[in-house]
């Protein structure tokens, strides 16, 4: 079911209603939120186009997933339990005293951890990445092999992807490797764990809750207060018109039909298409976390939070700190430190950056694209490190403007040649304007954090300089993203370098059905045409006034919108937010082909 | 019990942060103790909910209102349509609607195995189409001594590429128009020196980015020969004007200024072949040049550049291959009238100023790939209609000529004797009208009740071009469906089957042959299933790369049955001359 339907409207009031009538019957809540969260998941609209997973079938890999974790978690916890000095399983090997008993349990452990690991990875693997993986090992050996590979087709399993799978599959990972890394008791009670694992606001989009913040909640009475209601409510229609407005109709009228065929569009067309699914992609997932937050909060819960106005960041490695926060501190805590992080030697830790940043790239989706989009992050991530550790003696110097400059612009040409298929002056162009932005990092004064008061001054200057590349980088590596295929992301690409001095075609940002509308209207009283010229102005460039008033909003001070408007709109009374919600709806029903699902829904 | 920051510090990146390790202890707890407060009395849960209960109130009473007061614009759902709240589970399992929902969906997934196969279709890969060796052409029919040396129509052995008569579902009405360009299409078909079959595609934005014509181009190429890539304007007067199988750029530090149909910008109706034309005083250059890879169109060995020769006019530059810094040439073509204008035929526009005529630039090279850079040279103001790029055939030449945003009527702005002198220069043995797509919006309009006005000014377009051009089969392709969005669902536009009616009758009654595209594609609502299959963008009436194709596809077919249909017809009968 998606947020932004009537369906859900439908679907939340009477919830709501039933679940605050149980306050105090902490039993009959939890069945209440499971059959609930369930029939959320099940029980979605008819699609406008396309196939809708049966409702069974997936439903069905949830209690999977769901009972394995749970019995696996309680045998983990239960074999801990059974030992002397449970502590003992947390030292070091070298460390660890020769007891059958605790060598027994560890491996016990270590086998029922496997097995949830096996279960749910097996079932991520195979629904998301097993067509990718052997298209990818054809692909490999007609590279190596093409003699003996050089017709062979990859065989596609297409299985359909279950809806959000890739989220509650690390929900319920964190659970077991938690309870394993003995941070976390096992939660006593089925119903609650279950509940845990497939609570609605967040089940098929996020954010990724860990156990630990969402279980200890469901062991409190909820309680919820006037302010915390218009907070919610704040939130859900801040989530809705990011959602709706900057997030569906950018892509329906613009982003889509510019990346179906980025060969019929202009350089500059292409370009604004690519700013354009930048801010349509943060809307779109940010909104959606807006509303799952906001939602939770209305039935007394907290869940954390997703985002953090990411295009503000200073660097890469901030970015992924402000976007898609639960993943990326999810893989931070279960994969780069347990890697050991940053303790490690430099190439060790590079190596863990690189992985971490990887399967960061890789959780978002299985195609080549997604294997350069992830490379190009872990990339990034390498070279921020470096450049704010290296040495800045005059030798260093040489060495980075001698060798490592040539060197880099040398795999970028290389790159270009040979991945993006650039013919060769353009990929000297590709690999000049990513050598001329290397140098320019390079180039820049570092701000230091612990740098004192005066030369921070004298160096504010960066933070725009900073943002504004940042920006960019994300902007454009989003090619990979997007696009289709390798082929498109390479047209794409072409289309980008190839500087068309052909500028924007009419009609282009218009929004056609208000366009229309204003037109028929000036025509039936052309005596008011003064009146409707603006509005048909407005029509004309809609779309692009959207675009920059969207992309402007995210540049502005938080408080602009968490605190000011929302003191205003939390002032506003019940009936008067109510017809602020029909506004909404109407403006859903009106501009689009119905909801659209959210784009992580395909992750 | 605690809660986890996962944030790091504010400056910091996502793996600067350091580890943090917290324990959490989960209990047999479930909150029912806290069901009182401190002072004993049970706190209610309703009274902070006092907000959403009325702002939900509000906007139930809201949408019930639109169900009271019949104001269907402001209703989530309305009783004439097939919602069903939470389908997926109780449409689809309590419902029984799963079938009829996988039976759309098969439906959806033919078309899309229908247009895979279109874009699989060999032509569109890089090998280049084999050259023909050309025959000597029979002995005309007018010039026979005697009934033994009348060139006669061979009988018919069928090409590999030629479609299955019936695997084609949708069909030419009246294929008995398109004769003299089957008559032609044999002559190439059969290798004939110099037997070049021309075909002039106009249309609206639907041919704007040259996706079906050159899709139409490359496979009937393909089937009977090379011959070129045709006309391309001189400048492109809108980003969506461009050319496939070709590289055009523009140079210089100014632009032509450009003047199409659509404005009604050249008092004198001389737009030229391809109803766009080009002025400048000086500097503009628009270079064009063949392919670098391709099934077609990587080579020419006629350019010809269209122009308007007047009393003063200036000079253009043909720069050939770099000019001969670079081994090639440069030629200078005087526009002015009084300077010998041009270098091939002329001809007078009967409406236009005294002294003006059509002239055009021929230049002859050895086939292969080549350059073309056309300057207006200064000297005097130019006017240019376009180039035309072609080799010596057999083969075809397949012209797109896309007038974005034109309105079928746009095609009367053209002065009747200028359109006639360049049709006639051309040659043309079929010509071809896609229109419709921006005279749908009329149906609000002066089409509200009644097609009468649309038929007659289509009418009166296909006569002017039948008058100009007598020699050439006319037809007409059918507009695609066009989709609008009304509440969750994607539907058909009621206008789409008026005017693809409106377009029969006018092919009926004016001789043209019709290519129902809509029917092809579904016929109505086949929108959604186009959109769903990313063959139509989100305008809901252009179609995308894929849906070119495929349109493309489905128009040779069925072009390509009613050719074999012809020559199996006229086998042994005595062929026409060639021009």
């Amino acid at each position: 079911m998606l947020f932004a339907s009537f369906d859900f409207l439908l679907f939340i009031v009477p919830v709501l209603l039933a679940y605050w009538a149980l306050r105090d019957r902490p039993a009959a809540r939890v069945v209440l939120l499971l059959g609930a969260s369930y029939f959320f998941y099940m029980a979605g609209a008819k699609p406008p186009a396309g196939r809708l997973s049966p409702p069974w079938t997936f439903a069905g890999l949830l209690v999977f997933s769901t009972v394995l974790d749970y019995v696996a978690s309680m045998r983990i916890h239960a074999r801990a339990k059974a030992l002397r000095d449970p502590s003992q399983l947390d030292l070091p090997a070298s460390e660890r005293p020769d007891d059958p008993a605790l060598a027994s349990a560890r491996r016990a452990r270590n086998t029922w951890l496997t097995l949830s690991l096996a279960g749910n990875l097996g079932l991520l693997a195979y629904f998301k990445y097993v067509d990718f993986l052997l298209e990818a090992t054809v692909d490999i050996l007609q590279l190596l092999l093409p003699g003996e590979f050089g017709e062979a087709v990859a065989p596609q399993l297409a299985p359909l992807l279950p809806i959000g799978i890739s989220f509650y599959t690390f929900q319920s990972l964190s659970y077991t490797i938690d309870v394993w890394r003995r941070r976390l008791t096992p939660e006593p009670r089925f119903g609650r764990f279950a509940l845990f694992v497939v609570f609605f606001p967040q089940l098929v989009a996020g954010p990724i809750v860990r156990a630990s913040e969402f279980l200890p909640q469901l062991h409190r009475r909820p309680k919820i207060t006037a302010t915390q209601v218009e907070a919610a409510l704040f939130r859900i229609f801040k989530g809705l018109l990011k959602k709706v407005v900057l997030g569906d109709f950018i892509a329906v009228y613009f982003t889509d039909i510019v990346f179906a065929t980025p060969g019929d569009f202009t350089s500059l067309e292409c370009l604004l298409a690519l700013y354009a699914f930048t801010l349509q992609i943060y809307a779109d997932f940010a909104g959606y976390s807006d509303i799952a937050i906001g939602v939770a909060k209305l039935l007394g819960f907290s869940i954390p939070e997703n985002f953090d106005r990411p295009y503000q960041a200073q660097n890469v490695g901030e970015f992924w700190r402000r976007w898609h926060m639960t993943l990326s501190t999810w893989l931070r805590d279960y994969l780069f430190f347990p890697l050991g992080g940053s303790r490690g030697s430099n190439a060790r830790t590079y190596f863990n950056l690189w992985l971490t940043m990887f399967l960061v790239g890789m959780w978002h989706g299985a195609s080549w694209n997604f294997v350069i989009y992830s490379n190009l992050q872990g990339g990034a991530m390498l070279f921020n490190r470096w450049n704010r550790l290296r040495e800045r003696s005059p030798g260093a110097s040489m060495m980075l403007w001698g060798v490592a400059l040539p060197l880099f612009a040398l795999a970028m040409y290389g790159f270009g040649m040979g991945v993006l298929d650039l013919p060769l002056d353009r990929a000297g162009v590709f690999a000049g304007i990513c050598a001329g932005a290397f140098a320019l990092i390079v180039a820049l004064p570092l701000a230091r954090r612990d740098d004192d008061e005066a030369r921070k001054r004298r160096l504010r200057w960066l933070v725009p300089v900073h943002v504004f590349l940042t920006f960019h980088f994300s902007t454009l590596t989003r090619v990979f993203f997007r696009a289709e295929d390798l082929d498109t992301a390479k047209l794409m690409i072409a289309k980008l370098l190839a500087f068309e001095p052909r500028g924007v075609r009419a009609g282009l940002f218009r929004v056609q059905g208000l366009h229309d509308w204003l037109g028929a209207q000036a025509e039936a009283l052309p005596q008011l045409t003064p009146l409707w010229a603006p509005g048909v102005w407005l029509a004309e460039y809609g779309l692009l006034l959207l675009l920059v008033f969207g992309t402007a909003y995210h540049f502005t001070p938080r408080e602009w919108v968490d605190v000011h408007i929302k003191k205003w709109f939390t002032r506003l009374p019940g009936p008067a937010l109510g017809l602020i919600y029909a506004a909404l709806a109407l403006l859903l029903l009106h501009l689009l082909d119905g909801p659209r699902a959210n784009i992580y829904f395909d992750f | 019990m605690t809660e986890t920051d996962h944030s790091a510090a504010e400056a910091d990146g996502l793996l600067d942060a350091e580890e943090v390790v917290e324990r959490v202890v989960l209990d047999d707890e479930d909150g029912s103790e806290d069901a009182t407060t401190k002072t004993g009395k049970t706190d209610s849960q309703w009274l902070p909910l006092r907000k959403l209960l009325s702002a939900t109130a509000t906007l139930g009473l809201l949408i019930g209102a639109s169900y009271a007061f019949d104001q269907s614009w402001a209703q989530p759902w309305r009783a004439d349509e097939d919602y069903v709240p939470f389908w997926n589970l109780i449409g689809r399992e309590f419902m029984g609607q799963e079938a009829a929902a996988e039976a759309e969906a098969e439906k959806a997934d033919a078309l899309d195995e229908l247009a895979k196969l279109a874009e699989a279709e060999e032509v569109d890969g890089d090998a280049p189409v084999p050259d023909r060796k050309p025959l000597r052409p029979p002995p005309s029919a007018d010039t026979d001594d005697g009934a033994d040396s009348v060139a006669r129509y061979p009988s018919y052995v069928a090409h590999e590429l030629d479609p299955a008569a019936d695997e084609v579902k949708h069909r030419l009405a009246n294929p008995e128009a398109l004769e003299p360009f089957f008559a032609a299409l044999a002559r190439t078909d059969l290798g004939y020196a110099g037997a070049v079959t021309r075909a002039g595609h106009w249309g609206d934005s639907i041919l704007g980015t040259d996706g079906i014509p050159s899709a139409i181009r490359r496979r009937l190429q393909a089937r009977f020969g090379d011959a070129g890539h045709g006309f391309h304007a001189i400048r492109p007067y809108d980003a969506s004007y461009r050319h496939q199988g070709i590289v055009f750029a523009e140079e210089g530090n100014t632009r032509w200024q450009s003047c199409m149909v659509r404005s009604r910008c050249m008092e004198d109706g001389s737009y030229g072949y391809g109803g766009a034309t080009a002025r400048s005083s000086g500097g503009p250059t628009s270079v064009f040049e063949t392919a670098a890879k391709g099934s077609v169109g990587t080579s020419v060995s006629v350019f010809e550049l269209w122009y308007r020769a007047q009393p003063e006019g200036g000079n253009i530059r043909v720069r050939i291959d770099g000019g001969p810094e670079r081994g090639g040439e440069d030629r200078l073509v005087s526009t002015a009238l009084d300077g010998g204008a041009g270098e091939g035929e002329t001809g007078t526009g009967a409406g236009a100023p005294e002294g003006i005529v059509d002239a055009w630039a021929r230049v002859e090279l050895p086939d292969g790939p080549h350059r073309f850079e056309v300057r207006a040279a200064g000297g005097g103001a130019v006017q240019a209609y376009g180039v035309t790029l072609e080799r010596e055939g057999p083969g075809v030449v397949w012209d797109g000529m896309a007038l974005i945003g034109a309105f079928t009527k746009r095609l009367l702005e053209p002065e009747a004797e200028h359109l006639r002198v360049q049709l006639q220069h051309r040659e043309l043995d079929l010509m071809v009208f896609t229109f419709g797509g921006n005279d749908m919006t009329r149906d609000k309009g002066d089409l509200r009740y009644t097609m009468d006005p649309y038929v007659e000014e289509y009418g009166q377009v296909i006569e002017r071009f039948k008058a100009a051009r007598p020699e050439a089969a006319c037809l007409i392709i059918g507009p695609v469906d066009h989709g609008e969005r009304v509440d969750a669902r994607i539907v058909s536009r009621p206008v789409g089957p008026r005017m693809t009616e409106a377009q029969r009758q006018v092919a009926r009654d004016h001789g043209c042959a019709f290519f129902d595209t809509l029917a092809a594609m579904g016929g109505p609502g086949s929108v959604a299933r186009w959109k769903q299959r990313s063959l139509i963008s989100g305008d809901l009436a252009h179609p995308t790369a894929r849906g070119h194709k495929l349109i493309a596809s489905l128009v040779v077919q069925a072009l390509m049955v009613d050719y074999v249909a012809f020559r199996e017809r006229v086998a042994g009968e005595p062929m026409p001359p060639m021009d």
